[in-house]
């Protein structure tokens, strides 16, 4: 008898938001819900890649109000990665690498693994946020790394800043996009839709309303592409940079969303979000939902949300403190409900571990396995990553497990510092919990943690176990290894 | 294919980044990936090189192929004893004074064992074992161990998993069933259809670990054989906990299922063996008997791995109260053994086992302050099989008592050399090329299937490559003093093998063997012929 194929479990497929919990009041550490451990390192997890112990003990020591101001307040205050020496040039990166490389992605990895600050991942991750909504690929720009470098430095500047702002510099001033979605080619003669129709799809308020209806007709991306004509950008020895050609731009009468008039690029701009300032603010909110809570947003949340961001003017730093801070966050319902990214999955494994210096080595092996799957700035499409049960099929899954093999390789000696930044580094039992509690964002059941302690041990006897001993190294690399393997690693 | 990327000689699990990361990248996407996603999961810890896809330039061995298509049935089971077992107090050497000096109060007293020969008895807690041993049935093996054994159980495992001595941790590393099934599944064919080898209720990848990737097949414990044969999944989807992460967490597993490449062949043989009775409620025995299953329903698996002492009862560690470790440890053991065994000799299925335990040391032979015995060399080794698989008895030497510590004299693996060669029926060629300079040196194997070819005495030279240089075909003349194996293959400046050649069996005398260059980019090589007797080596310059 041949055996049955095996089938995809009915409930594979997760579509329940998650309950409101609450919404945005603000958290108060409960005998039922304390501020502890788990509920810190959710927090860690969330906002940044990386979760070491050292920021956990920290975080510890804050109010939850404190813990969450201060990591947006770093995010926002910390100062940028230093510009690289290419800044200014023009070309492809050529030295000693294909110039396909993707030297910006690997930036990224570069400052990810450095370790600084809480608060400076989270800026990163919100970088990396609205790369995925305001996107571009950048196999189809001009090779030039200096303008993916622009590209993500604008976002990042923006980072927590004002997303009308945001979307209106990018817009206008950086050649990535303005290239990715054809915007030099649109002129009066030759309107092109293409960058009028994502500015409205994609990168502020999608095609249907909160309520369901649409927000915007075909007449009105006809409209606004008139309006956006006219830009071009230059790259050569001397400049990077976009600019106006008024004889490629229509300057006749146009009707944006009911309003008539000789508009250019800025006045769509503020049109947009003076007619469908609602529906943006709803759409942003959506998306930071969905990328610090869950991907299957609780609408009313997004809702309260979106009112915060329209009280705001549209600066994301607020919005973002409300729902770190908010009850819905910090309900044990949003633990561990998202899965990683490739990227979030290795940068988190290896800075898990409290390591002195990221080898260009490890950092180049980092960057080769997030590229295999994630290329850094470089999404499928304009729409972005789509993210969450996305993230892990059958043959990334083999892939990701195989790199978290690789990942795990290396310098031993780092560790016993692992195991000695935890609070029992000399009880076997207790040190596999502990590192459990570090590595999963889920309780593993008690099977396995049992398991753990087994693995840790290596044969030898519990009362044989110190973290002192000769091999302990590689007893607990043998652990993280069977902690790579498990299917809960991927949650977050 | 790309002729950037040679197998490497200094290959395993490391990543090569020598080409920088763009050139690693554009290959990753084409090969890793591609490959892995075919591949699905080959194992827990399955590898695969990064970049760094071995080239077989001029196709490999026919050799290889005529060994893999050499069906045997027969199966080698290994116990690994974790944490080092105390031979001297398993087989005791009950007239030694030495050992009853060195051990007052742990030495187990001759009437606490049972008689194996005039000098040694067996521990009384292994007596089950009496049974194979007075059937002639098992051998044991003393004074088994490496030289200079290192004292950590992770270096020494590594040491006994891979084949390799090592003294410290070493990246890269692959096991010995993974060369083995590396030449037995030659990275230019396709993968077994069935996992080539199976580990139950144990974590030792480092075993099944081959140069690109491992073949061998993990499975968490017998129980999850049994969830495999009834709902054909490796993790429980609808186990998840209730939570809100709980529908994420069962989309997880049904993934982590499906990318498990050897699901169905295994559930199809859990399912045609059925459990056998007898089986005590040890990890031990449930693990054995979750293997005797699979090995009953003709899972085709050559290897099969299983540990005992990792679980509530202790390690075989015995720093302090060895002898109450050792009466539940030996018990164990020796039931569960008895019961595999009961159990596949009810189908006839007991004929094509043999059975090998190993410990990564032995114990000092003085007790220490705490009723137990620290980290030592050698040790002894049970190899147990059925009806007519084994030629029971002694072999090795005696333990050699003087010292603190047994110091070996059968070297591990020589035990591998014989379970590969006289009983698997893996050509000598292959077996060395798993492990260098082992020998198949004794007759333990009560029915060698392919006694192996001679191992040693070969001697061999490389007369000349001509033409030279060359732009396509050229031909390589050796002269060999006795017959033996040979391998010969093409080297770039790097010592990098750009592939083999030949690697088979020659007769005595001049041989002749025609080499294709023409995948080789321009440029100078070695040409190398390998032989048990050393290496020798002639220039190459190939023109484009």
């Amino acid at each position: 008898m041949a055996p049955a194929p095996v089938a995809l479990a009915a409930s594979a497929n997760p579509q329940q938001p998650l309950p409101y919990n609450g919404g945005l009041s603000a958290y108060v550490p409960t005998e039922a819900q304390p501020w502890d451990e788990r509920r810190v390192l959710h927090l860690l997890r969330r906002t940044g890649y990386a979760v070491i112990a050292e920021d956990v003990y920290a975080l510890l020591d804050k109010t939850p109000r404190r813990a969450v101001n201060d990591l947006v307040n770093t995010a926002r205050s910390a100062s940028p990665p230093p510009r690289p020496t290419w800044y200014d040039d023009p070309r492809p990166r050529i030295i000693n690498v294909s110039p396909t490389r993707n030297e910006v992605g690997a930036l990224v990895i570069k400052e990810a693994l450095a370790q600084r600050a809480p608060g400076t991942a989270l800026r990163e991750r919100l970088t990396m946020l609205w790369a995925n909504v305001i996107a571009a690929q950048r196999r189809r720009v001009p090779h030039s790394t200096a303008v993916v470098y622009r590209y993500a430095e604008r976002l990042r500047s923006y980072a927590l800043g004002n997303y009308r702002t945001l979307i209106t510099e990018m817009g206008r001033d950086d050649i990535k996009l303005l290239s990715f979605l054809d915007g030099h080619t649109n002129t009066a003669d030759r309107p092109n839709e293409n960058y009028a129709r994502e500015l409205l799809e994609l990168f502020t308020m999608g095609p249907l309303g909160p309520d369901g209806s649409p927000n915007y007709t075909q007449r009105d991306i006809e409209e606004l592409a008139r309006a956006l004509t006219g830009w071009r950008y230059r790259l050569n020895d001397t400049a990077i940079e976009t600019f106006f050609v008024e004889s490629r731009h229509d300057s006749g009468l146009k009707t944006i969303f009911g309003r008539r008039g000789r508009w250019d690029y800025d006045d769509a701009l503020r049109i947009i979000f003076e007619e469908r300032g609602p529906q943006i603010a709803h759409y942003v909110c959506r998306r930071l939902y969905q990328e610090f809570v869950y991907d299957i947003p609780n609408e009313q949340v997004v809702a309260a949300m979106a009112e915060e961001m329209l009280a705001q003017d549209f600066v994301i730093e607020p919005v973002l403190k409300r729902l770190l801070r908010s009850k819905h966050f910090m309900h044990p319902d949003a633990f561990g409900v998202k899965i990683r990214s490739a990227f979030d999955l290795y940068v988190g494994f290896v800075g898990t571990r409290s390591l002195e210096n990221q080898a260009a080595r490890r950092r180049q092996l980092i960057f080769n396995f997030v590229e295999e799957l994630q290329p850094l700035y470089d999404p499928p499409d304009v729409s972005g990553w789509p993210g969450f049960t996305e993230w892990v099929d059958t043959s990334t899954h083999v892939i990701r497990l195989d790199a978290l093999e690789k990942i795990t390789s290396w310098n031993v000696e780092e560790y016993r510092a692992l195991g000695r930044s935890m609070p029992s580094p000399d009880v076997a039992a207790y040190l596999a919990e502990e590192l459990a509690i570090l590595f999963f964002a889920v309780p593993l059941d008690r099977e396995t943690l049992d398991e753990a302690t087994e693995v840790l041990l290596g044969g030898s006897q519990s009362y044989m176990w110190s973290i002192d001993n000769e091999d302990a190294p590689l007893h607990i690399r043998e652990l993280v290894r069977f902690f790579a393997q498990l299917p809960e690693i991927h949650l977050c | 294919m790309c002729q950037h990327h040679p197998p490497s000689a200094s290959k395993g699990r490391a990543v090569s980044l020598d080409h920088g990361a763009a050139h690693d990248h554009d290959h990753a996407t084409w090969t890793r990936r591609d490959f892995l996603a075919t591949a699905g999961l080959l194992s827990a810890g399955a590898t695969m090189m990064l970049g760094n896809t071995p080239v077989r330039a001029m196709g490999h061995s026919p050799l290889m192929q005529a060994l893999s298509q050499a069906e045997s049935d027969r199966v080698v089971v290994l116990v690994q004893l974790k944490g080092g077992n105390d031979g001297l107090n398993a087989v005791v050497p009950v007239t030694n004074d030495l050992y009853y000096n060195a051990r007052p109060t742990i030495a187990i007293p001759k009437a606490k064992t049972r008689r194996l020969d005039a000098d040694f008895g067996l521990n009384e807690h292994l007596r089950p074992l009496m049974k194979f041993w007075n059937q002639d049935r098992m051998a044991i093996v003393q004074s088994v161990g490496y030289p200079d054994v290192n004292k950590s159980h992770f270096i020494s495992t590594d040491t006994w998993l891979t084949g390799e001595v090592r003294d410290s941790f070493a990246a890269g590393e692959t096991g010995w069933i993974g060369r083995l099934n590396d030449k037995l599944y030659p990275p230019s064919g396709p993968l077994p259809s069935t996992p080539p080898a199976v580990q139950v209720g144990t974590r030792l990848p480092l075993i099944g670990a081959g140069a690109e990737t491992n073949m061998m097949m993990s499975l968490k414990s017998a129980a999850a054989v049994d969830t495999l044969a009834e709902r054909g999944v490796l993790y429980d989807p609808d186990a998840v906990p209730g939570g809100s992460y709980g529908p994420v967490l069962s989309y997880l597993r049904s993934v982590a299922n499906l990318s498990e490449r050897y699901v169905a062949p295994v559930r199809q043989a859990a399912q045609n063996g059925q459990t056998g009775a007898g089986y005590a409620n040890t990890k031990l025995s449930q693990d054995l008997s979750a293997v005797a299953r699979l090995i009953k329903g003709r899972l085709g698996a050559k290897v099969y791995v299983v540990t005992h002492g990792s679980g509530n009862q202790g390690s075989f560690d015995t720093h302090r109260n060895q002898l109450s470790s050792h009466e539940t440890l030996y018990t164990e053991l020796a039931d569960g053994l008895r019961s595999f065994f009961d159990d596949l000799q009810a189908t006839g299925d007991d004929k094509r086992v043999i059975l090998m335990t190993f410990s990564e040391f032995g114990r000092r032979v003085f007790e220490n302050g705490s009723g137990g015995t620290d980290h030592g060399e050698a040790s002894v080794a049970f190899a147990v099989g059925g009806e007519g698989a084994i030629t029971g008895g002694f072999y090795g030497e005696a333990p050699d008592l003087t010292g603190a510590n047994v110091p070996y004299k059968e070297d591990f693996r020589n035990l591998y050399a014989i379970l590969m060669d006289d009983w698997l029926g893996v050509e000598g060629v292959v077996s060395n090329a798993v492990l260098p300079g082992a020998a198949a040196s004794f007759g333990l194997v009560g029915d060698p299937l392919a006694p192996s070819a001679p191992r040693r005495a070969t001697t061999g030279q490389l007369d000349a490559v001509y033409p030279n240089p060359v732009s396509d075909r050229t031909t390589v003349t050796f002269t060999l003093g006795t017959a033996g194996p040979v391998a010969l293959d093409v080297v770039d400046l790097r010592g990098r093998s750009m592939g083999i050649a030949v690697e088979r069996t020659f007769e005595a005398g001049q041989h002749a063997v025609p080499l294709d260059v023409g995948g080789l980019a321009a440029g100078f090589y070695t040409v190398r012929l390998r032989t048990n007797a050393g290496t020798t080596t002639r220039k190459l310059t190939v023109l484009r």
